[in-house]
């Protein structure tokens, strides 16, 4: 990340926080607006507790990080109106989402891309109380992003349901 | 059939855990059990078992996918692909893919062309080999087979050669299946061998010579084994009885060792040997050897804190005991917790044996293993998987045949 970006980002952010009469660090002392934007421009899947505490406790924390997360996303999918309790498949900008189920009762996440052009290695969902996790995407096979929803992965427990959920927004980075 | 295939990689062996088909996923995928995410050769295995391709149209698994689960990273290259391939064929003939206690390991290296040909590169034989050695050595150490399946000849390590793994060397996929091909082919035969052996009638002919070379040839082996046991406690000069088991008429008595005086095999009666000047009954009190090229009684045990239904339904791996005929009588064991029992012929032994159970025994084995005769070859082994309720006390005798001929009695006595 360029530091002259980050620094603007945490400029607007501290200005959108004041507005809010909300701060960053009001629940957790000694957090930086650059830091809550450095973590969502990561270009990893490692959590930082600290911060994700203050994303389910602030609003503004939330903006801040929406704002600087939506700077390197590819695409998103806020929450979806659904005919449904849950929904197995999502058009995320050129990519389509869809969950399936095998034989065994494993389900797959299955991401199919566009022919060419932008390209994803990660993907961060978010819940309406700032809960949220990224995941690491791996290889696609032949343009194809294929993840075993393996509750025996620390990483998955429990994302079935987020995933399935029409109010989890869902980010493609 | 139970199967590990390995794929060996420079950095060490990686097996194949599980093959799954998936019907609805639309990608192949080559993962470990350790991370969701999929194995960089994913790509290239998709496309290598997809429908249409070569080994698709080989082995007419039909249309689908499969996720592929290692035990550890396959990184690059394409030498993954003749173990997948066999892996593939294996599972697509009803033998079942796993890591654990398997009856047969094969260990094969190699890329395929499109016509499945094994293509001529360099695949680091050596060095897969010599990060495989302790992975084959322990297959080896609890009686599975181990094949290597490979492109060109390659020396063993020293460690590995008693008793050492099959090595095969091949020219393409469908060198590779034939040997499993005629391997089953092998265990079908010994299976009506076996059968033929238990139905024969008294009549049942075969090549006099042949029954009297082989006859002669345990006979000999039997000689050298109690000659072994007796010469450490009993004056080999002195005329001598010796019993291989209290069998009746099936007991094998030699009346003269004078040919034992003639080896150069020295012993020391040693102090306090019940054998030690009494007229050298082995069974009363030689000294324990191993003897080599009699069978040897395997046992199976569920692990502590565990039962034989986790380990019959291979959850566990039981633990294994070979126990040497010695002094007469295999040494006794425990009845509690056993699973499973069997016998193993070492390579050593000249020639095959047929072993008679008894009718006590029988009874301890599940239905689906019972058979009234094991016929075992060199380096065989043969387990028998035994019920859940188990008596107090198993005090029996195997009946040895060989070559048609009874050859004696192997005695076991096991207690709770």
């Amino acid at each position: 990340m360029i530091n002259e970006e980050l620094h603007f980002e945490a400029f607007a952010a501290l200005q959108t926080l004041r507005s809010s009469g909300d701060t960053a660090d009001s629940q957790s002392p000694g957090l930086f607006a650059s830091q809550i934007v450095a973590y969502a421009r990561r270009g990893d899947a490692i959590v930082d507790l600290k911060i994700e505490r203050v994303l389910r406790s602030s609003a503004g924390a939330r903006d801040l990080y929406s704002a600087a997360l939506g700077r390197v996303v590819r695409a998103s999918s806020m929450s979806v109106a659904a005919a449904a309790d849950r929904v197995t498949e999502r058009q995320i900008g050129r990519w389509h989402l869809e969950i399936v189920e095998e034989a065994d009762g494993l389900p797959w996440l299955v991401i199919r891309g566009p022919e060419a052009g932008d390209t994803i290695s990660m993907m961060e969902i978010r819940r309406p109380d700032g809960t949220g996790r990224r995941l690491h995407l791996g290889t696609p096979i032949d343009k194809v992003f294929q993840v075993p929803l393996d509750p025996g992965f620390a990483e998955m427990a429990g994302l079935i349901e987020w995933l399935r959920d029409p109010s989890t927004e869902i980010h493609l980075i | 059939m139970r199967v590990c295939v390995i794929v060996p990689t420079t950095d060490g062996p990686a097996p194949i855990l599980r093959l799954t088909r998936l019907a609805q996923a639309p990608r192949s995928v080559m993962r470990t059990q350790d991370d969701y995410r999929p194995l960089p050769p994913s790509g290239r295995y998709h496309a290598f078992v997809q429908m249409g391709g070569a080994l698709a149209d080989r082995i007419g698994y039909g249309a689908g996918q499969f996720e592929l689960r290692l035990g550890s990273v396959v990184e690059t290259g394409r030498s993954w692909e003749l173990p997948v391939a066999i892996a593939h064929w294996l599972q697509a003939q009803g033998h079942e893919l796993g890591a654990d206690a398997p009856d047969l390991l094969v260990w094969a290296t190699g890329a395929l062309d499109n016509d499945l040909r094994l293509l001529p590169q360099d695949y680091h034989l050596a060095r897969k080999l010599d990060q495989s050695a302790a992975c084959l050595k322990e297959a080896l150490n609890h009686g599975a087979r181990v094949v290597l399946v490979v492109p060109e000849a390659i020396a063993l390590p020293p460690d590995l050669k008693c008793p050492g793994p099959e090595i095969q060397v091949v020219a393409d996929l469908d060198g590779a299946v034939k040997l499993f091909e005629d391997r089953r082919h092998m265990q079908d035969l010994r299976a009506a061998s076996q059968a033929g052996l238990s139905d024969r009638k008294p009549g049942w002919d075969r090549g006099v010579g042949l029954r009297v070379a082989v006859a002669s040839v345990l006979i000999g082996l039997i000689v050298f084994f109690l000659f072994v046991v007796g010469v450490r406690g009993v004056d080999p000069r002195e005329a001598t009885t010796l019993r291989v088991a209290e069998a009746g008429s099936s007991d094998i008595d030699i009346a003269d060792a004078e040919v034992a005086a003639d080896t150069s095999i020295t012993s020391v009666p040693e102090a306090g040997s019940e054998a030690a000047g009494q007229g050298g009954d082995v069974s009363a009190g030689g000294q324990p050897q191993d003897i080599e090229g009699l069978p040897r009684l395997v046992v199976e045990y569920a692990p502590d804190g565990s039962n034989c239904q986790a380990v019959l339904f291979g959850s566990l791996a039981p633990e294994r005991r070979d126990l040497v005929f010695r002094a007469g009588t295999y040494p006794d064991f425990g009845l509690t917790g056993l699973c499973s029992i069997g016998f193993s012929l070492p390579d050593v032994a000249s020639t095959g044996v047929e072993l008679a159970l008894p009718h006590d025994l029988l009874d301890l084995v599940l239905p689906s293993d019972r058979r009234a005769s094991l016929w075992l070859v060199p380096g065989d082994t043969q387990m028998l998987r035994l019920r859940a309720t188990l008596p107090e006390l198993l005090d029996t005798r195997i009946g040895l045949n060989s070559g048609g001929e009874e050859a004696g009695a192997l005695s076991l006595t096991a207690v709770r």
